[in-house]
């Protein structure tokens, strides 16, 4: 084998090695599924006791909400506690991951934080926005860490998160609007959490 | 007389010229860090072997080496100094000189 031809195969060789590592497979594949559960959950919920199916007055509102928060924090915290260390944790989808999710979850409570807030003083009701302006987060994030880790089926929901908008809105005097929404987070959130979770590597030993 | 070769042979940098070695310095470019474990799998070395690649790549300050304990087992996270990082382009910079002067 000449020096170019040896230079040629080593560049092969460290281009398949550097490439393996910028396109590690997202590992956070269960926390997507848990909260995209719970999301499409509390939604399937709310239109419940939006069209009186369940609860009596508001609430059963801070019910369905307060035990998601509870059971989310608390499924986040076993889940991040029984994932042992994976390969591919350090690649930039990885590591863009964590901040994208946690700036989601930051705007969607200052949200709810904003329109409870304005409930309060003024009895102006606009709950309803919380909606598209999460599926607009989870369409950031799904876009950006799909992008970053070339993951085709996480990048393709994004786009639908970003869909969802646009439906839910156009919805959002209909009294199933929050049915819609409930599949659009099993879509988009839970079901790429659960694709993701199936390929992801073992816990390293 | 024909024109001079760009290429030096003598600035190949021998530390990391090595296969294994160019294996784990090519995929910790491409990471923030990573687990032994993860590294040895990519590089397909055996644990000894690669112990003994990642010491040299240690000793000439290209690899940084950080050991913990994570849910009570050891666990040992390698990433690539600002020192390995310059290392690596200048091997890549050395290796595409090589195919321009094989192409001349």
């Amino acid at each position: 084998m000449n020096q170019a031809s040896a230079a040629s195969d080593d560049l092969a060789y460290v281009r398949q090695l550097a490439e393996s590592g910028a396109r590690a497979p997202l590992i956070g594949g269960r926390f997507m599924a848990w909260w995209g559960f719970l999301v499409a959950a509390g939604w399937t919920a709310q239109h419940l006791a939006v069209n009186g199916t369940i609860g009596d007055g508001n609430v059963i509102f801070g019910i369905i909400w307060g035990s998601f928060a509870i059971l989310g924090m608390a499924g986040q915290a076993l889940l991040a506690r029984s994932m042992g260390p994976k390969a591919g944790a350090g690649s930039a989808g990885n590591l863009a991951s964590r901040p994208v999710w946690a700036a989601c979850a930051l705007t969607i409570t200052s949200m709810v934080i904003g329109v409870a807030l304005l409930a309060q003083q003024s009895g102006y009701q606009v709950f309803d926005w919380i909606v598209p302006v999460a599926f607009a987060v989870y369409a950031c994030a799904l876009i950006v860490t799909g992008r970053l880790a070339g993951e085709r089926i996480v990048v393709l929901a994004g786009y639908g998160a970003a869909a969802m908008v646009g439906l839910f809105t156009a919805f959002i005097l209909d009294p199933n609007r929050y049915l819609i929404a409930a599949a659009g987070a099993a879509v988009t959130v839970m079901l790429p959490g659960l694709l993701l979770l199936r390929r992801e590597p073992l816990a390293e030993e | 007389m024909g024109e001079v070769s760009p290429f030096d042979h003598n600035a190949i940098d021998d530390v990391i010229h090595g296969r294994i070695r160019l294996g784990v310095v090519a995929y910790l470019s491409a990471v923030d860090s990573a687990l032994f474990s993860e590294l040895r799998d990519k590089v397909g070395a055996t644990d000894g072997n690669l112990s003994a690649h990642l010491r040299k790549l240690e000793e000439a300050g290209y690899v940084g080496v950080e050991k913990n304990f994570v849910n009570r087992k050891p666990q040992t996270r390698l990433s690539l100094t600002p020192a390995g990082r310059k290392a690596w382009t200048t091997w890549l910079a050395q290796i595409e000189k090589l195919r321009d002067a094989a192409g001349q």
